[in-house]
């Protein structure tokens, strides 16, 4: 026994723990045999792991058949090993007893099943095998088994028996997972039908997002938020052109498409900052509204007659006219209210922005979407809205010349905007004229480099694990920011932007996402007019984003609610505005408190994107699923959704791992 | 029952300070929902006076002092900051928040950044200051707190005490023309009210307006210009410090400085 020393007050060492509680020993003492039920506990973990490992291992590894360009070798292992399964069953001093007739039947059934495919003309039979049939005449044997059960003769069965020895050890080692299956099918399970030149641009994608998101894993590497911002905004552009290629079509369409996107990016450019600048809204909004609508209504009618001709859809016309006749009503109150009581206008801008964003999206949605290909292309769709919204723009203007720096931005840019509205009313070019566009000859040597380089993959082709990551990629990157704008809408004062998030989530938490892929697939082209087409996966896509960011919102308004008052009112204090304050300090904090719920809603989202095999996309499920009931593979459906399983696993635990590592890397300290 | 203050009194306080009014409530009332926190305010703040709210708890002294920067709303009556009334409109809310600083009970620093970043957050992103400008403002408000070597931590490693230097220091970064207290000591244990009153006292001294809620009687006898006493929602009693404490003129004035002084 050490002796008790004794210190001076105030001058006791710190001396170091019992050995039995660090290190090692201390680390079994303390978690596998610190009391008699956890000795036990772990006895029976132990018994249970001996249990499950050898047989997985077994089929897994051991038994397992890697080699092989056909399915034969795992089938005449498999037949072997279960005639010798029947062989155990048959007691060879009761030959012909009814009760083991089905026993020898199944010797003679399995065993002739593998000499037929050991012995056909082409058999795919490995050497070992073919040494093995050297020595053994297996047809001979075959029909000696046969005669021996008729004859009732155990001893000649015996030596039958015996004589296939070596065959039943070689089906012994081969009668666990077919892994031929998986490598035969590999292509299929992880690209679908792409085609196969084209593949590098699959992998090139990949390696590219490899080489960029690696310095994120890097502590030392500085101005991460540029490789953030290439991720998240260049990277799907290089990735889309990657993946899906160009059309000529697409060449066509593409100057239009980004003409309308110009324009309309240009004009929200140049609204918004009057939208910042103002906060007493009344006046500004009055004029936007006063001006742009009843503009937009004379518009309306001449729009409508172009849009009825092309096919434009009735519902449109019906928002339109509803808003033409309600936007100028709001407005005049708007001007009137304003005089009386200020303090109204706080919530009532909302509304008026509400509205002026469901006219926009009213716009934005035929022009974006709407195929120049599929007929004339409907100026209206390109000039009507831009020119509204510049003069929404240009209104406010002369009520106030100090916009700020983006507002004079715009108004510079405005010229720009005015030719790209002018080219879309007069129409494109003669070299984009489909009808007299002779391909090869008057392409520009640019577009047809393009065209040589990436040729146009349909969706449909795409497949496997690739369109699962395509799926969850887009969802993930897309249902975060949507989710975060839609918790702090609910958790908003303003009645009309909370019922509007409140709505949208119940609306899409409330239905399965099977239903939402299939109302994506079948029912919404229903409602879209002729030549308005998107793409299958494209609208998939969208459902998927939109599900999942509904279930983002929630787990994200919980991080919000876990925020202690005193920080939203810190920040106010020092004069930060709501949008300040919630990114620079309340979500930097809400979000770290829910990566878990974030990761698991990801998680989810991940494993769900297996049903868009209901909408007749093959994602990697559906390829091992399409290839396991392939007619000339069935029987390997266990080895097909094992590794589909490991699939699913490795980037679902990637994922929880690594927000493991966010998660402890964001600690900062605070939770003593 | 409210006591009038004489004139004269008011007028000898305002020569001693200068001449600009700072805040002036008048007839400020509020509302939570039945409940009548704030009965008639009336206050005048002139520029470098210091000013010491107390009364018992729940009577309207944090809710009083909230309002002046609109993290409460009052529903009847005018409140002026710096020249600007506060109503709903936000460009004057945020305008007087510019210049209004304000130092909270539990802190409030934000735990995700460093001691600096907080310090240097409300500059950049609201004063548009460069950042390697507001990082040497910083510092020298740290130095000012006595504590710069903690520039680089995160809040969570720091005391109670220097936490709420921090947060002093945190508002003094944004220049402000007012500081606002709300029970500053009343989370702290005895060894760090002391370095959190020492900085106060050297701010008052630098010629800062400012209102405190507190219970430091020693703080208020050393620094206030006048004591306020708070009940009800109603401010009963309004006075020098010496005359507060020697000789309150209600009833209620004396049992609370009882009540408190006893112990």
């Amino acid at each position: 026994m050490a002796e008790t020393q004794t210190y001076a007050p105030g001058e006791h060492p710190d001396l170091a723990p019992p050995a039995s509680t660090v290190g090692v020993i201390g680390w079994f003492r303390a978690n596998l045999f610190s009391s008699p039920l956890n000795i036990a506990l772990t006895a029976f973990a132990i018994f249970l792991l001996y249990l499950l490992i050898p047989p997985v291992v077994n089929w897994a590894v051991t038994t397992s058949v890697v080699s092989g360009d056909t399915r034969e070798r795992c089938d005449m292992g498999r037949q072997l090993s279960r005639m010798n399964g029947a062989m155990s069953l048959v007691n060879l001093d009761q030959l012909g007893d009814p009760a083991q007739a089905k026993a020898e039947q199944e010797v003679q059934d399995f065993f002739g099943q593998f000499v037929t495919r050991a012995t056909a003309e082409g058999a795919d039979v490995p050497g070992d095998l073919r040494d093995i049939l050297g020595a053994v005449d297996v047809k001979e044997v075959q029909k000696a088994i046969g005669d021996a059960i008729s004859n009732k003769d155990g001893g000649a069965l015996q030596a039958n028996f015996a004589a296939l020895a070596p065959l039943v050890d070689w089906g012994a080692a081969r009668n666990g997972a077919c892994w031929t299956f998986i490598r035969i099918w590999f292509k299929q399970i992880i690209y679908g039908r792409y085609p196969d030149q084209e593949l590098w641009r699959i992998n090139l994608a990949f390696l590219i997002l490899v080489v960029a998101a690696i310095p994120l894993f890097i502590p030392q590497v500085k101005g991460k938020i540029w490789i953030g911002a290439f991720l998240l905004i260049i990277y799907p552009l290089i990735a889309t052109y990657l993946f899906a290629g160009i059309t000529r079509q697409d060449i066509i369409a593409w100057p239009y498409r980004l003409m309308g996107w110009a324009a309309l990016a240009l004009a929200a450019l140049s609204v918004l900052p009057q939208f910042m600048k103002f906060r007493s809204w009344s006046v500004p909004v009055a004029i936007i509204l006063l001006v742009f609508v009843p503009l937009w209504g004379l518009s309306a009618p001449s729009t409508w007659t172009a849009g009825l001709i092309y096919g434009a859809p009735g519902w449109s016309v019906a928002v339109s006219v509803l808003l033409t006749i309600v936007a100028p009503l709001v407005a005049v109150g708007a001007l009137f209210v304003g005089g009386l009581r200020e303090f109204v206008f706080e919530r009532f801008w909302l509304i008026c922005i509400g509205v002026g964003l469901i006219a926009f999206i009213g716009f934005a949605f035929p022009l974006l979407a709407w195929d120049p290909l599929a007929g004339p292309s409907p100026p209206w769709a390109m000039a009507v809205a831009p020119a509204a919204l510049a003069l929404a723009a240009i209104a406010p203007w002369g009520y106030d010349r100090s916009v700020g720096p983006v507002g004079r931005l715009a108004y510079l840019l405005l010229p720009v905007y005015l030719i790209a509205v002018f080219l879309t009313l007069v129409g494109p070019p003669d070299f984009l004229n489909i009808a007299a566009l002779d391909w090869t000859a008057n392409a520009t040597p640019f577009f047809r480099g393009v065209a040589q380089v990436l040729p146009s993959v349909e969706t449909p082709l795409w497949g496997g694990l690739f369109l699962t990551l395509v799926i969850a990629g887009v969802g993930i990157v897309a249902s975060l920011p949507i989710g975060v704008v839609l918790a702090l809408g609910r958790r908003s004062t303003m009645p009309i932007v909370r019922a509007v998030c409140i709505a949208f989530i119940e609306l899409w938490r409330g239905v399965p996402l099977i239903s939402v892929l299939f109302m994506a697939s079948v029912m919404f082209p229903l409602f879209l007019p002729e030549g308005m087409n998107f793409d299958k996966l494209v609208r998939a896509l969208v459902g998927v984003a939109l599900f999942s960011s509904a279930y983002m919102a929630e787990v994200v308004r919980g991080g919000l609610q876990a925020i202690p008052k005193g920080q939203y009112e810190a920040a106010e204090a020092m004069a930060l505005t709501f949008w300040k304050s919630m990114w620079l300090v309340i979500l930097p904090q809400a979000l770290k408190l829910v990566i878990p719920g974030i990761v698991n809603t990801f998680i989810g989202l991940f494993k769900d994107t297996t049903l868009v095999l209901i909408i007749g996309l093959f994602d990697l499920l559906g390829a091992v699923q399409l290839a396991a009931t392939n007619q000339r593979w069935l029987g390997f459906a266990v080895e097909g959704y094992v590794f589909a399983g490991l699939g699913f696993w490795v980037f679902c635990f990637g994922m929880s791992r690594y927000s493991i590592h966010i998660e402890r890397k964001l600690e900062t300290g605070h939770k003593r | 029952m409210a006591v009038e203050l004489p004139e004269k009194t008011r007028e000898a306080k305002e020569m001693t300070v200068g001449e600009e009014v700072m805040i002036e409530m008048r007839d400020v009332h509020k509302w939570y929902g039945e409940f009548h926190v704030l009965k008639n305010i009336e206050l005048t703040v002139n520029k470098g006076e210091r000013i010491v709210v107390c009364g018992p708890s729940g009577s309207g002294k944090s809710t009083m002092i909230r309002c002046i920067n609109r993290l409460e709303e009052h529903q009847r009556g005018q409140i002026i900051v710096d020249g600007i009334e506060l109503t709903g409109d936000l460009k004057h809310i945020e305008h007087v928040r510019r210049e209004v600083g304000m130092v909270f009970q539990h802190f409030n620093l934000f735990p995700h950044l460093t001691v600096l970043e907080n310090l240097t957050l409300a500059p950049i992103w609201v004063r548009k200051v460069p950042k390697a400008e507001a990082e040497d403002a910083a510092m020298g408000y740290l130095e000012r707190v006595k504590i710069p070597e903690q520039a680089a931590k995160f809040p969570g490693q720091l005391s109670g005490g220097q936490q709420q230097r921090v947060a002093i220091a945190r508002s003094l970064c944004m220049s402000p023309k007012i500081m606002l207290f709300d029970e500053p000591t009343s989370a702290l244990d005895p060894e760090m009210i002391a370095e959190v009153l020492d900085v106060m006292v050297g701010l008052a001294e630098s010629g800062m307006t400012m209102i405190c809620v507190t219970h430091e009687m020693g703080f208020a006898r050393t620094v206030a210009n006048r004591v306020i006493f708070m009940d009800g929602g109603e401010i009963i009693e309004e006075n020098e410090p010496e005359e507060f404490f020697n000789n309150p003129r209600s009833d209620r004035t004396k049992l609370f400085l009882s009540q408190i002084l006893t112990h």
